[in-house]
């Protein structure tokens, strides 16, 4: 189905609470989020879920890449916007890749462990890596190569 | 689910229809929870497809207004159960099919009532109710309309065949046998209807004022129906097809409406057919002899 069309009485706003929750954490770490850039994130989210054609039904989401991913040592605080505006997107064609077969929680802590992992920081090498990497990551040896060869 | 599933109806103005997509959303939303609490997202088409559960169990493609119900989770819950009495009705409808099986093999028959068998178990009401978990290949003399879906599509198809084959059984089953048989010689193995030539059959007998029960339509038969058919209008030839239908239904002392109804739509289906076999010259191919 598309929905295109239809009015769908969802608003993907970062909630006032969010951000600070967020920032309270994120901020320990040299990383913090202004109104404008949640909005910029929120307007980033509409996209990738149109791109991936998913339907958002939840929220919270920037919530918990922030708390997963702030304290890497991969992260720069001059890109934290940007890298959080693509871990979204990421997350979105995770989530249709693996089949749903994943929660959120779950396909977070497995995002993060790649990127600070294998992926060396890199969010190309986290976007390319295998869908059964997060699915089965007791087998991570196996997929090691892929990206660092 | 197509793109309807969340656009405006023309039974609502259009605040109502806002008031109606709000609702649908909020009960999407929770069911949505409920299919995958883990997930605070969904893929659009599986989301389409818990608007469409929720629209048929709710009945809101045939009322849209009931989504402007107050209290509309109730609506839906009593929709749930209006749901699993159908599954019960499609059990007792299933089980009378198979035990009115008619004495001739039909391999997509058979195998289509295997697999309904396992309805009730694949069925999933509570997410995907206008889904149908079982392969239907048997054709039917008339097909169910597509407007029907889940369990009130294959309700409709057990209720039709059931019709079929109470129809089949009222005569000699080896010479019903033998109409279907000369029809199609690999009757058992091709995706054919059983009914079809056989009530066909019974129709010319009945339009020539013969016994039904004879089955067989012999060659100076089938020239008094190429004589009778050949000089009429398209509407004279309902009329006399309908005519034929009436006649068939007293001379088998059938009075079930539904069974009428049924028959009178194999009869106003045969016209076509009657007109292109005529062009041709013979109607050799439509009324059988056995």
């Amino acid at each position: 189905m598309d929905f295109e069309g239809a009015v769908l009485p969802v608003h993907l706003i970062v909630t006032g609470e969010e951000l600070a929750e967020s920032n309270c954490v994120s901020r320990k770490f040299g990383l913090n989020l202004s109104p404008a850039q949640a909005d910029m994130l929120a307007h980033r989210q509409e996209e990738s879920l149109r791109e991936t054609g998913r339907i958002e039904f939840g929220g919270g989401l920037l919530k918990k890449l922030v708390l997963a991913f702030c304290d890497s040592p991969f992260i720069q605080p001059e890109d934290w916007t940007d890298t959080l505006a693509r871990l979204q997107t990421i997350f979105y064609e995770l989530k249709n890749e693996t089949g749903d077969r994943l929660g959120d929680d779950d396909l977070i802590f497995g995002m993060e462990a790649r990127f600070s992992g294998g992926a060396g920081g890199s969010l190309d090498a986290l976007e390319s890596t295998p869908p059964e990497w997060f699915l089965h990551p007791d087998l991570e040896h196996g997929w090691e190569a892929e990206d660092e060869l | 689910m197509n793109s309807e599933g969340m656009r405006r109806s023309p039974a609502l103005t259009v605040e109502q229809d806002l008031l109606a997509q709000e609702a649908l959303w909020r009960l999407l939303r929770r069911q949505a929870g409920l299919y995958a609490p883990e997930s605070s997202s969904l893929p659009a088409e599986t989301a389409a497809a818990l608007v469409e559960s929720i629209r048929l169990t709710l009945g809101a493609d045939r009322d849209p207004k009931v989504l402007l119900s107050a209290d509309l989770n109730q609506r839906f819950r009593l929709g749930q159960h209006r749901l699993f009495r159908k599954i019960e009705l499609s059990k007792q409808l299933w089980r009378t099919a198979c035990l009115t099986l008619p004495e001739m093999e039909n391999r997509s028959l058979t195998d289509t009532l295997r697999s309904i068998g396992g309805f009730g178990k694949r069925y999933n009401v509570r997410f995907f109710a206008q889904e149908i978990p079982c392969d239907i290949d048997y054709q039917l003399s008339q097909p169910v309309p597509e407007t029907l879906s889940g369990v009130d599509y294959l309700n409709e198809w057990l209720r039709r065949l059931c019709l079929e084959q109470e129809f089949l059984r009222r005569f000699d089953q080896p010479a019903a046998r033998a109409v279907v048989a000369r029809s199609c010689p690999d009757y058992r193995r091709l995706l054919i209807n059983l009914f079809e030539p056989v009530a066909v059959n019974t129709l010319g007998l009945a339009l020539l004022g013969e016994d039904p029960q004879l089955l067989s339509v012999s060659p100076p038969l089938r020239r008094k129906l190429e004589m009778r058919f050949a000089p009429l209008t398209e509407a004279e030839c309902n009329a006399a097809l309908s005519v034929g239908a009436d006649a068939l239904c007293a001379g088998l002392g059938i009075q079930n409406q539904q069974t009428v109804r049924y028959l009178n739509g194999l009869a106003s289906g045969l016209r076509p057919r009657l007109r292109a076999a005529l062009t041709g010259g013979t109607l050799e191919h439509i009324f059988l002899e056995i």
